[in-house]
């Protein structure tokens, strides 16, 4: 089943140039703009998505594993306006896949050491959301080809 | 957005008017909207989660600041009617030992403070 459908921010009643691809029955590809509002939105709709067939909690989980890992690339990656990010959503029957493709700093968050949880003046400044990613995942593999980061993330 | 009440015993009561996620630039609002209101003379505060779908961490932070502003005058912030999923996001980052997290009405919760 293919077709294809633009998302809009609704808390800004503007469009957003997040577009939407169904591949097949439960396996989605997007591209989403280096923008904390549309990522925010788009979170939202793949929590969505995920939440119709995996229930409430995995849909959470998706929508934060997607919401901190974009929020991370535009905050610290230095895309370009026109450098999209890429994500391909493939939920199936044992687990939902997240891969993430964009073509900001090499980064690698599984090189990124723990936050001290002890310590909430710094875990406050950051750290928390490679933490999240890390703490709310089943696996995560990351390589980085071609000047791109393809962080793939299973929950 | 945000709404600030004080209850009985000069308990303080955040809330938010609708449905919202506590993420992005909502998050940076937050931080701002707390320093308009004066949750330092409250002897506890109590936030209402009744109305928040979604958080991320960098409403996690906004949390931790209303938190740190509460527990400089050594009171305590309480979060009622909060998510499985949010509360599990707290305990995650082991939030749960400087938040009161309770299963209850903000009433209840009122109730049990006095």
């Amino acid at each position: 089943m293919t077709g294809s459908s633009s998302l809009r921010t609704a808390a800004l009643q503007r469009p957003s140039r997040i577009c939407v691809e169904r591949m097949a029955k439960e396996n989605y590809s997007f591209t989403v703009e280096p923008d904390l509002y549309k990522i925010d939105a788009f979170s939202a709709k793949v929590s969505e998505i995920v939440r119709r067939t995996k229930g409430n909690e995995t849909g959470f989980r998706a929508g934060l594993i997607v919401i901190e890992a974009c929020s991370n690339i535009v905050k610290h990656g230095e895309l370009k306006e026109d450098d999209f990010i890429s994500v391909n959503l493939e939920v199936g029957e044992e687990a939902v896949t997240i891969t993430i493709e964009d073509a900001s700093t090499k980064f690698n968050p599984l090189e990124v050491d723990d936050p001290n949880l002890e310590n909430i003046e710094l875990l406050q400044k950051g750290g928390m959301g490679v933490y999240l990613i890390k703490r709310f995942s089943k696996r995560i593999d990351y390589r980085y080809e071609n000047g791109k980061n393809l962080l793939k993330i299973i929950i | 957005m945000f709404e600030f009440r004080l209850a009985k015993d000069e308990i303080g009561v955040i809330s938010l008017e609708k449905r919202a996620r506590i993420t992005g630039e909502t998050s940076s609002n937050f931080r701002k909207w707390q320093d308009t209101v004066d949750l330092k003379s409250c002897s506890r505060v109590i936030l209402d989660g009744t109305n928040i779908e979604f958080i991320d961490s960098m409403g996690i932070a906004a949390l931790i600041s209303i938190y740190k502003t509460i527990a400089a005058e050594g009171n305590d912030l309480v979060l009622v009617n909060l998510s499985e999923e949010i509360k599990k996001l707290l305990n995650t980052l082991r939030l749960d030992r400087l938040f009161i997290v309770k299963d209850c009405s903000v009433a209840e919760a009122i109730k049990d403070l006095c």
